[in-house]
């Protein structure tokens, strides 16, 4: 790795929601350019690291360090350098893609006729420029995706948050995205990608972190997951790991019940 | 399973479905879960209502609130002008009230095309689905006439015996059909020319009209007698023969007063035809076409590539907002406000209101006769001071910027690099009182302008520096949830504390104001005073929110 300052280093994080002890002590440390596929079961406490993160959730034990400067200290200017597409396309969709846009970007403090230009210009080329006029309630999942990749992109930042970003793009524009995501990353930019779509997650990371019940339990590169646990794909890796092997018994059961009756 | 007793009256008409070859069984289960889903719904005639939204029982409710329209619409039976006229103005009001609430309401029933998602690609054809839909709106509609004309028809029945009840009755189902077709064919018309949005849009405007013609209807109905003069004798206008109330009201005056003139049986005779032609209409041509219209709404028309230019902040803008945190959020308020339909169902009903309520004051004064008179009457009170009204339902519906239907979206407010959260608030009040408060503020001190002439100017930037006061302390008491990041749950739940705070400190300011008006004193000592203590207000409120954000 290329300077040895890690650019989001997590120490010892924990989160208890009430009684439930959702992040059990997460230690990661992540370097500039590097894609982080970042996957688990469900409520495995995936989103909820990286809402700590980005300081939606709050009441964490542990330190994170962002660009080298402790996020509890400065809650604020860090962001100004990180991007995120949530999982759910909450969006003031009243509004329209240009004002919702620009409202954004100018509180990241761009121009306005700056965000404009771009914000135009990027929604021509995943083929929605038509859009940038009409309500986001207008708009179809997938125009709704792009628009918050657009969103989370515009100021540029050196660290973007993916949460299942993929959600409702057509096979061409995931293509797109996906070579968008290299470009970055070779460009020197972090990418901390979380999805369940494991076939994706395995061609695009430069290092897979499998997250099991609020715990590291898997970390490295695909190869050296393969090498490790001697299986031929990340989806097998993955349901290993996870102690997960009777998919076939619920299988067969499930088609079982439906046609008993 | 609730609805059992529509859906068993329902089941004395199984074999009219049969004839038209419906899968009766399966439509009467659709009809069921709809019937459960229309519980859910709150009804816009409740929405300024506080009661929590307990499951169920919102349609009975709301059926309540028809019923007691239906009992002021009753009040119209009894006094002794002629028949003709009494009921224009009963039929009037149901078809008013009804057709709005169909609209308003209903278009979510009559517009959906969700259900197409989900009905059809199981087997169960078009033909059931269609009754399915047609039944559903038929019901509610019965039921929404009938609580609004049940009053009248007992009473009418006992003032002018069985000849009108049955009359009534029969036209209520004439009345029934006429506004299917009439609410349908608007929205043929808006889908014709216009997209999806457009019509939500002109939905919205409905919506907001039947509120507000709920509010002042509640202001105006004990005086409207008073200033309607019945007693002219009538000539019909060629107007006349377009007004649906017209056709049904001529028909008592034909068969109860036996009053054979020509145009009351022109009129009759269109109140019978009329209906009957465009029910036939709907069902055989308008209904098809209608149903490939409403595809449309999915479609928002991409073919409309507008050429926008950048919208820069004004200067106004500009001036009001010293730095950029404060002008982008100001921006954002503003087109909230401008675009969120629910919000604007709730905030400019109260707008419309307040525009008027400080010279609802003046009705009692329409009697004096001459509109000199008249003047001189209003110019000798201190009738300015009732502007503080205006001013408090406008702050005391300051809660709902705090309000969003996408508050989820609210999230942005985290991952934004937001330094100072008091800009945020400062640029979101701004917005509020530029874009609600003053538009209408300007509007009733012109009018007061006109009415006491320029002196009165002092008073009004009292008033206003007063309600500025009240806006920052009820800001300070409730408002300081961010701007849209609420549901609208949290609105029922502060408005009663804003109602009263506002009350309460508006009270105090107009009292002061009465004080010093009524004694004499010069008002510009009082003037500077409160200007000072707006301003000391302000920049306290302020402070106090960035400390308390900084060390949270």
């Amino acid at each position: 790795m290329f300077n040895n300052e890690p650019i989001i280093n997590i120490r010892g994080l924990r989160m208890n929601y009430g009684e439930k002890e959702v992040l059990k002590g997460i230690n990661l440390e992540i370097y500039k350019g590097q894609i982080i596929g970042y996957i688990g079961p469900n409520g495995a406490g995936k989103s909820t690291t990286v809402k700590i993160i980005l300081g939606i959730i709050e009441g964490y034990e542990g330190e994170i360090k962002i660009f080298g400067e402790d996020i509890s200290l400065n809650r604020i200017e860090y962001k100004r350098r990180i991007g995120y597409v949530p999982e759910t396309a909450e969006i003031y969709d009243s509004l329209t893609g240009y004002e919702y846009i620009t409202f954004i970007g100018e509180v990241y403090g761009m121009e306005l006729e700056i965000i404009n230009e771009k914000a135009r210009k990027l929604m021509g080329l995943f083929g929605i420029e038509e859009a940038y006029h009409e309500r986001i309630s207008s708009y179809s999942k997938g125009m709704k995706q792009k628009l918050l990749i657009i969103a989370s992109l515009l100021h540029n930042p050196d660290i973007l948050f993916l949460d299942e970003p993929l959600s409702g793009l057509d096979a061409n524009s995931v293509m797109i995205f996906k070579e968008i995501l290299a470009e970055l990353a070779s460009r020197g930019k972090t990418i901390f990608y979380s999805s369940h779509i494991m076939e994706i997650v395995e061609k695009i990371s430069s290092r897979i972190i499998l997250l099991n019940d609020g715990a590291v339990v898997a970390d490295g590169t695909f190869g050296e997951l393969k090498e490790k646990s001697k299986e031929g794909s990340l989806e097998e890796i993955f349901n290993q790991l996870t102690g997960f092997k009777e998919y076939k018994e619920i299988a067969n059961e499930f088609v079982t019940t439906l046609q008993g009756v | 399973m609730e609805h059992t007793k529509i859906l068993k009256i329902l089941d004395a008409f199984k074999w009219v479905y049969g004839k038209l070859g419906v899968n009766y069984p399966i439509m009467r289960k659709i009809l069921q879960v709809k019937l459960m889903m229309d519980e859910r719904r709150t009804p816009t005639i409740l929405i300024n209502n506080n009661t929590n939204a307990e499951e169920g029982n919102m349609f009975a409710k709301s059926l309540l609130m028809y019923g007691i329209w239906g009992i002021i619409i009753m009040l119209f039976i009894f006094p002794p002008f002629p028949l003709f006229y009494k009921m224009n103005i009963i039929i009037g009001m149901i078809l008013f009230l009804v057709m709005s609430v169909m609209i308003s309401d209903y278009s979510s029933v009559l517009l959906d095309i969700k259900e197409k998602n989900i009905l059809n690609p199981k087997p169960i054809d078009n033909r059931t689905i269609n009754a399915a839909k047609t039944t559903h709106i038929i019901i509610y509609m019965f039921m929404i006439i009938l609580a609004c004309a049940a009053p009248t028809l007992i009473a009418g029945t006992i003032k002018y015996g069985v000849t009108f009840g049955i009359v009534f009755s029969l036209q209520l189902f004439l009345i029934a059909g006429l506004i299917m077709f009439f609410t349908s064919l608007l929205y043929f018309f808006i889908l014709f020319f216009f997209d999806g949005e457009k019509l939500k849009d002109i939905i919205n405007y409905f919506q907001i009209i039947l509120a507000v013609a709920m509010i002042l209807a509640y202001q105006l109905i004990g005086r409207i007698f008073v200033i309607f003069d019945f007693n002219i004798s009538f000539t019909p206008a060629w107007w006349n023969y377009l007004l649906p109330s017209t056709w049904f009201a001529a028909q008592y005056t034909l068969f109860i007063e036996g009053n054979y003139a020509s145009h009351y049986i022109i009129f009759s005779l269109a109140g019978l035809f009329i209906p009957l032609i465009t029910m036939v209409i709907y069902y055989k041509v308008a209904s098809p076409y209608f149903e490939g219209y409403l595809q449309k709404l999915n479609n928002n028309s991409g073919d409309t590539i507008r050429k926008y230019n950048i919208k820069k902040p004004s200067k106004f803008v500009k001036l009001l907002c010293p730095n950029k945190t404060q002008e982008v959020f100001y921006i954002f308020t503003k087109n909230m406000i401008k675009k969120e339909r629910a919000l604007k169902l709730k905030i400019y009903p109260n707008i419309a209101f307040a525009a008027v309520l400080p010279f609802l004051m003046f009705m009692r004064g329409l009697d004096a006769g001459s509109f000199p008179e008249f003047l001189s009457i209003i110019r000798e009170g201190r009738n300015y001071l009732s502007m503080y009204m205006s001013t408090a339902l406008l702050i005391a519906s300051y809660p709902i910027i705090s309000t969003s239907e996408n508050n989820k979206a609210a999230w942005i407010y985290k991952t934004l690099p937001i330094k100072n959260l008091s800009a945020v608030y400062k640029g979101s009040i701004k917005c509020f009182i530029a874009t609600i408060v003053l538009p209408v503020f300007l509007f009733v001190s012109l009018v007061f302008t006109l009415i006491y002439g320029i002196d009165i100017i002092g008073h009004i930037a009292i008033i206003f520096i007063s309600s500025l006061i009240t806006l920052l302390f009820i800001f300070s008491m409730i408002g300081k949830e961010l701007p849209f990041s609420q549901d609208f749950q949290y609105v029922k739940h502060s408005s009663i504390s804003s109602f009263f705070g506002t009350a309460f400190i508006i009270g105090i300011s107009a009292a002061i104001h009465w004080i010093i008006a009524s004694r004499g004193y010069n008002i510009i000592p009082y003037l500077i005073l409160v200007s000072i203590f707006l301003i000391v207000l302000w920049i306290i409120t302020f402070n106090k929110i960035e400390k308390s954000l900084k060390y949270n």
